[in-house]
């Protein structure tokens, strides 16, 4: 007889050892079980109560006001962006305007750029 | 909406149902042998029914076999892990106490084998039930190691990859714990004249 022979009978004896237990051990075991299940119905429903309709009722209002705040506060901060980055663009075309002496004639027209520049040049 | 959920749910509690039942006994005669005590075996396996629904209940059926005997065995060495710090603990103090009560005499333990044996029954119950007892006691006899390699892959019937890994070894050290708990059981079982 080899090995997986031998076991294997020897498992069916240890089957019919299993199932004489006695009445109170049978009995206790059935509580254990039943113990487990109750658990598992426990976190199952937890579990559920956090995937299911109940997550978005309780969190449904406060997730779409968190989503408008936070679309409200990218539009101004693109809206700053825009402003700030074509108040730089104009100032360096001035910039360079000068730097190379081909200032428009409406400079020179300006009574303001020339009160400027007369102040500037005698500083 | 919650269908599917409810229905993976309920299909789910059913088959860690159905499992549980399967297994119980057998995990009750398995913590049996290594704890020696019904009462601790009984703990251990509601230990680890209620480890395994608690923390893998939602996991495949599939999946249960080998959690629940790596649970288990992790619960039979906590309990054994108890158990000898308590004896030591017991030990330590008897030294400073009469000894003279007793308690755990070796000898209550074979009476109480012979008792469940005893020949009240019919020739072939009665033979049955001294090899049974005879087959339980030389499983008991087993090292830790051998004897739980043994019951996992012949008894609960997983295969050699599912028993190393609920036993955190390596395959090639399951056949070898396999081989000699077969060999050791078989050369006991023989002395004692039983034939399977």
């Amino acid at each position: 007889m080899n090995e997986q022979e031998f076991a294997s009978k020897l498992a069916g004896h240890l089957c019919v050892a299993a199932h004489t237990v006695e009445d109170e051990v049978a009995q206790r075991l059935r509580g254990a079980r039943e113990r487990a299940l109750a658990v598992q119905r426990r976190r199952g429903r937890l579990a559920r109560l956090l995937a299911g309709n109940r997550l978005r009722f309780a969190f449904g209002p406060v997730l779409r006001s968190a989503g408008s705040m936070v679309a409200l506060l990218a539009l101004l901060a693109a809206g700053d962006y825009w402003a700030t980055w074509s108040r730089v663009a104009s100032l360096e075309e001035v910039d360079a305007a000068l730097l190379i002496d081909d200032l428009p004639i409406d400079a020179y027209l300006d009574t303001e750029f020339k009160t400027w520049l007369s102040r500037e040049s005698q500083s | 909406m919650g269908g599917p959920l409810k229905d993976q749910a309920l299909a789910s509690r059913a088959e860690l149902s159905a499992f549980l039942a399967g297994v119980e006994k057998r995990a009750f005669k398995h913590a049996a042998y290594a704890l020696r005590n019904d009462d601790a075996a009984l703990d251990a396996v509601q230990d680890a029914m209620l480890k395994l629904s608690a923390s893998y209940g939602e996991r495949p059926a599939g999946e249960f076999p080998m959690l629940f005997q790596r649970i288990l065995q992790n619960v039979i060495y906590d309990a054994m892990r108890r158990r000898k710090v308590r004896n030591a603990w017991v030990t330590l103090l008897s030294a400073f106490s009469p000894d003279d009560d007793g308690e755990d005499d070796p000898l209550d333990t074979l009476l109480a084998d012979s008792d469940a044996t005893r020949a009240d029954t019919p020739h072939g119950r009665y033979e049955q039930a001294r090899t049974l007892a005879a087959i339980e006691r030389e499983i008991a006899r087993l090292p830790h190691r051998q004897r739980e390699a043994f019951l996992m892959r012949y008894w609960e019937e997983m295969d050699i990859a599912e028993t190393a890994a609920a036993m955190g070894c390596s395959e090639g050290s399951v056949k070898t714990h396999c081989s000699r708990a077969a060999q050791t059981l078989a050369a006991a079982l023989k002395a004692k004249g039983i034939v399977l």
